[in-house]
């Protein structure tokens, strides 16, 4: 192999401009299908991490037919023990527990259906930071009576802090919840279907008025890193049987989680064009370099070379051609990804007072993952091995005669 | 000792259309360390008895015996084995690899047959100062003049010893000085070493020191000539 790598490098010295042409085209080609998709996966990294860290997570846990029937025949009691024994993975960064349901809400003449979400302030307000969309009072404390109201409620029941708000519901095993909660703060999320119906409690006062005594309906599982989603989920699932339910945001998320395949699809159909005319430029130069060496093709294999050892020779030059290029291209874009990684391009005007809005940062940072980079890769080298394929062809049908012929 | 029979060989081409026969019903034999030049006008079918002979090329009728193995038998994968192991191939010019030096020149076949390191080394000394350039062991190709080429050339089809050498035209492109030389250094080998050469030639210098002669015209035999020297 090394003769043949000796070979192969010093046949790519041989046309120096041509080489340098192609392994240009497969720089450029690489440098921009990978800050492109940086760039492009970094908007949809900020925009998962604000949607899923403002409530839903990454991960839920419930009883098994939760997410159908949301409702209290479906609450599994909850307890520290169960607890340690869920941190099956060092991947999980955090578990944060909620006893969600729906109540009637009302204020004056005012009412309106809401989401009512028990909460642990220590673990909520880590994982959602949602002390950071506070607009106005104060957030709750662990064992706070009161409640926190998102900002688009309030202001459609016309309260503030420090009013009063009744809530109506049926609680767990059929039995009638109400109750009074002062307002002890309003916030604002993100999203506008959250904004217009949450309203926080602490889980003891949540599970007191439903009656729901040590019970939870979710358990949102925070990851140290988004990538080990798939591989945690069926570890908890394995670990907690088929009592429960472990769903990711896909699941959870459909219709966002259609919007990102869509889109994110879209972007590898624009790669996969710039891809295919790399492809047809290594394929050309690969052309050329074969029918400028048929003679020389010819005379080794008169003197015995078999055309297997030709084509891995021709294969050599060209994978090494391509490495070329892969690695000059990512060289060449790491730089760029680091520095608007750590310097996202700030928007400004509507757009950013739009993400702002919507709780996001108005800014897109690129993103810097491994996998992606890694993948950049592949697709040349998955690119280069097709275009070989009618070369390799062509050298194993090479008549010597033929190519000794000039 | 006979190694190259051939019987009744015949070998056609279609070219647009139109049936050519390049070598028709020849019927030779040749021994070992034998010196012979194959002569004939351009189209006499020199290059293709030459292909023929060295399993380049699978022909029409007829049998290619060497050393006992009928070439007509075997495969194409077959034939490039037999003619790394037996063969030594010369061509007109421009016939070593550009990107290897005159050293890893002569030694590509062995390197081919998976021959040591330390033998491959060791011969392509002695083929360099069997050829004269061994001071040019380093240089590439486009270094050499053409006579050097050959000589590199002559010294690579020696390396793994084979039974016998075809040389198409070997002179063709050279000037008469390095003509003169490289032939000279061929019939050294010849006479030294034993070895099998064939050649095809224009080249009155070629046919000077060949001690058979073989005269082809329209692909048959024409003459078949013992030169006395």
């Amino acid at each position: 192999m090394k003769e043949y790598l000796k070979m192969a490098w010093r046949n790519l010295g041989r046309n120096r401009r041509r080489t340098a042409i192609t392994t240009a085209s497969v720089l450029f080609a690489v440098f921009f299908a990978t800050v492109e998709q940086s760039f492009h996966l970094g908007i949809w990294h900020n925009l998962l991490e604000n949607v899923l860290h403002s409530y839903t997570g990454y991960l839920q846990i419930h009883a098994s037919g939760y997410q159908e029937n949301k409702n209290f025949d479906y609450t599994f009691p909850w307890n520290e023990d169960t607890e340690k024994a869920l941190h099956v993975s060092k991947d999980i960064k955090a578990l944060i527990p909620r006893l969600e349901s729906f109540a009637l809400a009302s204020s004056g003449e005012r009412t309106k259906p809401v989401i009512v979400a028990g909460i642990d302030p220590g673990k909520e307000y880590g994982f959602s930071h949602l002390p950071e969309k506070l607009a106005q009072g104060k957030m709750l404390e662990p064992e706070d009576q009161g409640a926190l109201l998102s900002r688009r409620l309030a202001e459609y029941l016309k309260l503030k802090v420090g009013d009063t708000l009744l809530m109506i519901s049926q609680g767990y095993a059929g039995t009638s919840a109400a109750g009074i909660f002062p307002v002890r703060g309003i916030v604002r999320l993100p999203a506008p279907e959250w904004d217009n119906q949450m309203v926080y409690l602490t889980l003891p006062t949540a599970r007191q008025f439903y009656s729901a005594e040590n019970m939870l309906t979710t358990l949102v599982v925070d990851l140290r890193n988004p990538s080990t989603l798939e591989k945690t989920a069926g570890k908890l699932s394995h670990t907690l049987g088929s009592h429960f339910e472990v769903l990711t945001w896909k699941q959870m998320l459909t219709e966002l989680y259609q919007q990102y395949i869509s889109d994110v699809g879209s972007g590898y159909i624009l790669l996969g064009l710039l891809y295919l005319i790399i492809g047809f430029g290594i394929f050309g130069t690969l052309m050329m370099m074969l029918n400028e060496r048929r003679y020389e093709l010819g005379v080794m294999t008169a003197v015995g070379m078999k055309k297997r050892k030709i084509a891995v020779l021709i294969s050599t030059e060209v994978v090494l051609l391509a490495f070329l290029g892969i690695l000059l291209g990512i060289a060449a874009a790491l730089p760029v990804m680091l520095w608007f990684h750590h310097h996202p391009v700030t928007l400004s005007g509507t757009m950013a007072k739009t993400m702002e809005i919507y709780g996001m940062e108005p800014e897109i940072p690129a993103l810097l993952e491994p996998g992606f980079i890694f993948k950049q890769g592949i697709a040349v080298l998955l690119l280069t091995f097709m275009a070989l394929v009618w070369p390799v062809i062509s050298v194993f049908r090479l008549s010597p005669v033929k190519a000794l012929r000039r | 000792m006979e190694i190259i029979s051939l019987k009744n060989l015949t070998k056609t081409y279609r070219e647009d259309s139109i049936e050519v026969t390049a070598v028709s019903d020849i019927t030779l034999s040749f021994a070992e360390g034998e010196f012979t030049a194959i002569v004939g006008p351009s189209g006499s079918g020199k290059t293709t008895l030459l292909n023929l002979i060295g399993g380049l090329d699978a022909p029409t009728s007829g049998e290619i015996v060497v050393n006992g193995t009928n070439l007509a038998r075997l495969s194409s994968s077959q034939l490039t084995d037999f003619r790394l192991w037996n063969v030594g191939f010369v061509f007109q010019a421009y016939n070593l690899i550009p990107v290897l030096t005159a050293r890893e020149n002569i030694e590509f076949i062995m390197h081919l047959q998976n021959k040591p390191v330390h033998e491959r080394r060791k011969r392509a000394s002695e083929l360099l100062q069997a050829v004269g350039l061994a001071d040019r062991a380093k240089s590439r190709p486009s270094k050499l003049s053409g006579g050097q080429q050959q000589r590199v050339a002559v010294a690579r089809a020696l390396a793994p010893r084979p039974r016998f050498i075809l040389a198409d035209e070997p002179t063709a492109n050279l000037d008469s000085h390095s003509a003169e030389n490289l032939l000279e250094m061929m019939e050294k080998l010849n006479r030294e070493e034993n070895i099998t050469f064939i050649f095809s030639t224009h080249d009155p210098r070629v046919m000077k020191k060949a001690r058979r002669i073989i005269t082809l015209e329209d692909g048959k035999v024409l003459r078949d000539e013992q030169m006395h020297k």
